[in-house]
């Protein structure tokens, strides 16, 4: 048995320590699907916690695998549940607050218009992502911005390749149109 | 704005996405790089959507804010609660389903439920007037809808007529009549054992939970 396995087993028997290691392993990748699907620092912060605290609830029904994609799949659920209660109770926006910390995030190398272009630019690069619907959002955080290949993006999704296929290249396509209707706002370099 | 040539480019275009990531099969692939030769507008398709990519890929990976690890564990699922609540759920789902096809059912068939089956069809006050009518020779000096109890010879008669009729209607084959309300009579029992089953299973789930939730703490 591996490591990892070692640690998924020890967990099952109630090992929190051991369980802690795997969150640390794996709480940057969750944190940042949890963000790019909800565009809310808060709402990330609550789906990845709910995360974890699911996963260690249900290890028990995990039944081999990749860890990594199971963990995934509970984080993408979270954040479908969390977009539903806010679509049903809308007390926060769902439009982008804040995506990165403040200026601490500035680098060195860059200017304070340089840093402010790059921030505006996420910002409008996720509300692309905003105007897609959840499953073709989700293909495309995972594929294009946490560089998943197409056959662990489908185990997460769970749904065929194929599938996953599709909806991204439908996803690509309704980001093409939305960047096409903003192209003054992009960089000389990506307009369209 | 880009526009394909016409709808003949649907199908290359659907395949643009996987062929920008390399994920089209070696043929297709072959047939796109052909197509993409000698067709501009797909061509420039191409380049917008390799655009879209390299911008979407321009998002960073924001570092985190907090730390994630649990400080005291939470009650765990005992192993049969993840397995079997799913297929509870979808039981629970098929039962509702088959109470409103028998309940639509047994108000479309009238209420079937407890109703006693007249097997001869012949509706009871006519067979008493009938019964008055048969003995040859006797005058009827009584009227049609006045109850009157048949003469033991009229009696004998009706007890033959109904044997005959009894005879010559087909045996209902073994296991319940085949008629619509009698399917519905074994599908309303059926129902109600398999919504025992079903309670019942849901009670044991809900006292183990509960059982295991305590144990957690």
């Amino acid at each position: 048995m591996d490591e990892q396995g070692s640690l998924v087993d020890r967990s099952r028997r109630g090992d929190l320590d051991a369980f802690n290691v795997l969150v640390g392993r794996y709480q940057g990748q969750v944190f940042n699907l949890a963000l790019r699907m909800l565009g809310d620092m808060d709402l990330a912060s609550d789906a990845a916690q709910e995360t974890f605290i699911s996963a260690y609830r249900a290890i028990g029904g995990f039944r081999g695998g990749s860890f990594r994609s199971w963990l995934l799949r509970i984080a993408a659920n979270a954040c479908r549940d969390l977009l539903r209660a806010a679509k049903a109770r809308p007390t926060l926006p769902l439009e982008v607050l804040e995506l990165e910390p403040g200026p601490a995030s500035m680098s060195r190398e860059e200017s304070p218009e340089e840093y402010t272009l790059r921030r505006e630019l996420g910002r409008l690069i996720h509300q692309g992502l905003e105007s897609l619907s959840y499953h073709r959002r989700l293909a495309v955080v995972l594929v294009d911005v946490q560089g998943f290949s197409y056959e662990d993006a489908a185990s997460i999704m769970q749904a065929s390749v194929g599938t996953l296929k599709s909806r991204l290249s439908r996803a690509r396509e309704q980001l093409r149109e939305f960047f096409g209707r903003h192209r003054e706002l992009l960089p000389k370099e990506y307009r369209l | 704005m880009w526009r394909l040539a016409g709808p003949g480019h649907r199908r290359w275009r659907r395949d643009l996405s996987a062929y920008a990531d390399l994920k089209l099969e070696p043929g297709r692939r072959a047939k796109m790089e052909e197509h993409l030769s000698r067709c501009f507008s797909c061509r420039q398709e191409l380049e917008a959507l390799e655009k879209v990519v390299a911008l979407v890929r321009q998002l960073p990976q924001v570092p985190l804010q907090r730390s994630f690890l649990l400080s005291h564990a939470p009650a765990q699922l005992a192993w049969w609660g993840a397995r079997y609540t799913l297929p509870l759920r979808y039981a629970t789902a098929v039962v509702a389903l088959l109470l409103i096809v028998i309940a639509v059912g047994d108000l479309v068939a009238g209420g079937s439920f407890g109703r006693i089956h007249d097997v001869t069809g012949v509706p009871e006050q006519q067979r008493g007037v009938e019964s008055q009518a048969a003995p040859a020779g006797i005058e009827p000096t009584l009227k049609a809808d006045t109850p009157v109890p048949p003469p033991a010879s009229v009696a004998v008669t009706e007890k033959a007529l109904d044997a005959a009729a009894r005879e010559a209607l087909p045996s209902p084959p073994p296991g319940g009549p085949r008629t619509p309300r009698g399917l519905f009579r074994w599908g309303e029992w059926t129902l109600v054992a398999l919504l025992a089953a079903l309670f019942t299973t849901l009670a044991v789930h809900w006292w183990l939970g509960r059982r295991a939730r305590m144990k957690g703490g």
